[in-house]
């Protein structure tokens, strides 16, 4: 009983470690990365509003601001650089902190995930998303600066129940072949744990979780019909 | 003629008993302060178990009641003796009420989301879960619900209500699932 007890406290505390270690390694690249999220938005803006200026006016530079359709989205990305940063790395920090806890509330079972599943991965994929640079680099209005950075938020916030639909159906499909899943069902769980398309709001968010909520249900589904299982 | 005629007399009286009615078979719940015994006889010895369980000292009953209804009334008495406390709650199952999608989030079970109700259970059943809906589980007699939640063969009954993400789907885990000692029924 007290070496069980012994056991388990051990591998908590290096689960923890681990957490800790990793979780430790992505703020201090979250901070450089916020530094630069700043900047790549304010150059980006700058530059992307000389040049819907230039075109709106055909040419002429004109004294005011141009008022578009989206008058809200305009002023909001042209005066309110801090506050975008500023709700975008909360954004951030509540994803890490709803991953960080699942992992360590999960057990080892689910930090053995492989591939995208994998903690490690989930990290990544979460500063990859947080990394505002490349998708401010394609942006030719403010517009589409201002859909980037929901769409960075809405990828954010999804992101932790991503982690968990991957690395529990990774769980379940290690238990239904146990331990050792074909290589079809590996394939297909690692399509899903990538899979997303952009998001801009809740609504969208909450289609695309249920959309990919159902296709891991059709995936037990099917390796159960193949199995000839029935309902008890 | 005598002869044969007293060898038909003799087979017919051995053939008898096999054509005689076997006495239907009943069952009747004792419930105990720890633990409840399903009993099944025929009517007549049934009542006489209750007669004298009516009788039995709690004290004396802990923990041995099926041995003392062995000894008092032979082997021939079926009986099933659930340990996980009053039989009128299933008392020992952990319940917990959840979503489907929450469910699945925290591992509870398996994606079901937008599956019928038929393929949800099939899943459910290639994990080793007892699977019914709610309809089925309302529909269950008291007993029938005991009898359910001891029987689940993981040790894990789920009911699910849907097949929206937000749909409730109800988790009895028995104590082996739940991490607690104690058996769920004494075979």
């Amino acid at each position: 009983m007290i070496l069980k007890a012994a056991k388990a406290l051990a591998v908590a505390v290096l689960a923890s470690a681990a957490l800790m270690a990793s979780a430790a390694s992505a703020s201090a690249t979250a901070r450089n990365m916020t530094e630069s999220n700043k900047t790549a938005l304010a150059r980006r803006t700058r530059e992307v509003q000389r040049a819907e200026l230039f075109r709106v006016s055909r040419g002429r530079m004109r004294p005011n601001p141009v008022v578009f359709s989206r008058h809200g989205i305009y002023q909001h990305v042209l005066q309110n650089h801090d506050l975008i940063i500023r709700e975008h790395t909360d954004y951030f920090g509540n994803a890490m902190a709803r991953m960080g806890k699942f992992y360590a509330e999960r057990g080892p079972e689910a930090r053995r995930a492989g591939g995208s599943a994998s903690m490690e991965s989930r990290m990544k994929e979460l500063l990859r998303i947080y990394d505002l640079e490349p998708a401010l680099e394609k942006c030719e209005t403010l517009y589409e600066i201002w859909l980037a950075v929901e769409e960075s938020k809405s990828a954010m916030e999804a992101l932790p129940a991503r982690a968990a639909m991957a690395a529990n159906a990774a769980v379940w499909a290690s238990e239904a072949f146990d331990g050792n899943p074909p290589e079809s069902v590996s394939a297909k769980l690692e399509e899903l744990a990538v899979r997303w398309s952009p998001a801009r709001n809740v609504f969208e968010v909450e289609k695309n979780l249920k959309e990919l909520a159902e296709a891991y249900a059709e995936l037990f589904a099917g390796i159960a019909a193949e199995r000839g299982e029935g309902g008890k | 003629m005598r002869k044969a005629l007293v060898l038909l007399f003799i087979a017919a009286a051995l053939c008898s008993p096999a054509y005689a009615e076997a006495p239907a078979i009943e069952k009747a719940t004792i419930e105990l302060d720890d633990r409840a015994v399903v009993v099944s006889a025929d009517r007549a010895l049934l009542e006489k178990i209750r007669e004298w369980a009516v009788e039995l000292e709690p004290q004396e009953a802990r923990g041995r009641v099926e041995d003392l209804i062995r000894a008092e009334f032979g082997d021939g008495v079926d009986v099933e003796v659930f340990e996980t406390g009053r039989a009128a709650d299933a008392a020992g199952a952990k319940t917990i009420r959840t979503t489907l999608r929450a469910g699945a989030m925290d591992g509870l079970i398996p994606p079901l989301e937008g599956l019928s109700a038929e393929r949800a259970k099939s899943v459910l059943g290639m994990f080793g879960f007892a699977s019914l809906t709610a309809e089925e589980f309302e529909s269950l007699t008291e007993q029938g619900r005991i009898r359910l939640l001891a029987g689940a063969r993981s040790g894990r009954v789920a009911v699910i209500h849907g097949a929206d993400a937000f749909d409730a789907v109800v988790v009895h885990l028995m104590p082996e699932e739940a991490g607690e000692s104690g058996g769920k029924v004494a075979e």
